[in-house]
């Protein structure tokens, strides 16, 4: 637990939840055209590690769909929340 | 998650929009003797403001041969393909509002709104070229057993490729 | 794929956002204004409205289905997914069938018929039609929408689409103002080739089925390995 701690204050965003301790990186693609959110996140997850989470708010419809679908066959874990009238917010724990 | 759910609220499948895309343009030619095109109706839009401005482009080469000419009783900005595009933008403004997921969204920044100008100025002066665009050039062209919807499909994926590199080097 | 620290995530955030504000009742008042406007249409001249209507419907489906085509020719290059692509190819595939019933029956009526007579999208083809696709191509992907698309997004309340618009009506009317030059050029040699004079009805619908149908299969094939492999 330790050292998962320190390593967690060290990789930056941090939040405890439940006892849990999360690495989230935070992607912004609002107002971005249709394959910039998904480029965005493939080269987002490539520097992340294991486990760690990423989060991105988009408002394009086809994100939503091309980025799970994309999420999907890479084996991560994905889902999304609707924060209000047409735009999104994306969670991607990075599995592989 | 119910049926009725399943069909109004989530996203439906893409291969569901092809099936009734196919059926839909089917539909089309058999009722009204012409296949699914859109991007003359921008031509269209065009001519009749350059009209509304004093300039006249009805004599214009293009009108004279094989452009697509306005039927008797037409106008620019009263003919088949601007009932077409309004319907289309309207059809999509009620589904978003059906979901309630339409919302104003925003330009980013000055680079984006360069890239769609010259993108649009780009894919209207090639579908001048290729007489049609993505559905009157390939979507309605293929079906139509012509050789030129064979060859703009292959060629819109060429460019669509050196697109992608100029969108890796410039945007991302 | 579910993950329990997504599920957190997500129960935190729901508390935090307000209720979605229903955009029912606008939906109900377009819908009428659509309705209105189609009888209108019915009454004066009922091509339009069968335009209207469908017109309707095609938004209503690609809004829905998130229809794209220009993903359709991106995807399989950048992430290596053809399910759009696939779906392009049923739609071609659909409409083959029905497009080929349509004209035979046009044109068996027509004993010495011209390529005027054909329904449908019929054209020269030649370097025209490649220089035109390239642009075309290049113009959709940083323009982020193709002509169809670029509707839809405007739909949907993108203010971007409207300047890809005001791009289209500006490179339009200068390819039409052009459109001599280039017809003097390339055009005017371009022949157009329709295939069933080459090749007869019945043999160009089957062949194009099974090209279109290898097609699908190929794209098919490629999706899955790109699924089980790291890009």
């Amino acid at each position: 637990m330790d050292n998962n701690f320190r390593y967690c204050l060290s990789a930056g965003y941090v939040k405890i939840i439940g006892g849990i301790c999360m690495t989230e990186h935070r992607l912004d693609c609002m107002f971005e055209a249709c394959p910039i959110p998904l480029l965005k996140a493939h080269k987002k997850l490539q520097t992340m590690k294991i486990g760690e989470i990423l989060i991105m708010q988009t408002d394009h419809n086809c994100s939503i769909i091309n980025v799970v679908e994309w999420a999907k066959k890479q084996g991560h874990y994905i889902d999304y929340i609707e924060l209000g009238e047409g735009q999104w917010e994306i969670y991607i724990e990075k599995a592989k | 998650m119910n049926l009725k759910h399943r069909l109004l609220k989530k996203p439906w499948p893409y291969w569901v929009g092809g099936v009734v895309l196919g059926l839909l343009n089917i539909f089309l030619l058999f009722t009204t003797g012409s296949a699914w095109k859109i991007t003359t109706s921008f031509l269209y839009l065009g001519a009749g403001l350059l009209n509304k401005l004093g300039i006249n482009i009805n004599d214009w080469y293009y009108f004279k041969t094989y452009g697509t000419k306005l039927n008797v009783g037409e106008t620019y900005f009263s003919n088949s393909l601007m009932i077409m595009a309004i319907a289309m933008i309207l059809g999509s403004l009620a589904s978003a509002l059906f979901v309630s997921e339409f919302g104003i969204k925003k330009i980013k920044n000055k680079k984006q709104l360069t890239f769609a100008l010259l993108g649009g100025i780009m894919m209207g002066y090639g579908t001048r070229l290729s007489f049609g665009c993505n559905v009157g050039a390939y979507f309605s062209a293929i079906p139509s057993f012509s050789l030129h919807g064979w060859i703009f499909g292959i060629f819109m994926f060429v460019g669509a490729w050196i697109g992608s590199k100029i969108l890796f080097k410039y945007i991302l | 794929m579910k993950s329990s620290r997504i599920e957190e995530l997500k129960r935190q955030r729901q508390i935090e956002i307000r209720p979605k504000k229903s955009q029912l009742p606008f939906f109900f008042f377009l819908i009428s204004i659509c309705i209105v406007f189609y009888l209108y249409l019915f009454g004066s001249n009922k091509i339009y409205s069968i335009i209207w209507a469908i017109g309707i419907l095609i938004g209503i489906t690609m809004q829905r289905s998130g229809f794209c085509f220009v993903a359709s020719f991106r995807d399989p290059v950048m992430v290596g997914s053809t399910s759009l692509f696939r779906a392009v190819i049923i739609g071609l595939m659909i409409s083959t069938v029905g497009f080929g019933i349509f004209q035979y029956i046009t044109i068996s009526n027509i004993p010495n018929y011209l390529i005027d007579d054909i329904p449908g999208q019929i054209f020269p083809v030649g370097i025209n039609t490649m220089i035109g696709a390239i642009l075309f191509g290049i113009g959709m992907v940083i323009a982020g929408g193709c002509a169809s698309g670029t509707l839809i997004r405007i739909g949907e309340g993108h203010v971007m689409q409207i300047v890809v618009l005001v791009g289209f009506v500006i490179g339009t009317v200068l390819g039409a103002g052009h459109f001599g030059f280039w017809d003097k050029l390339i055009i005017s040699s371009s022949k157009t080739i329709y295939i069933p004079q080459y090749m007869g009805f019945l043999p160009t619908i089957i062949i194009q089925i099974l090209v279109l149908g290898i097609l699908y299969i190929l794209a098919g094939w490629y999706d899955r390995k790109n699924s089980i492999m790291n890009l």
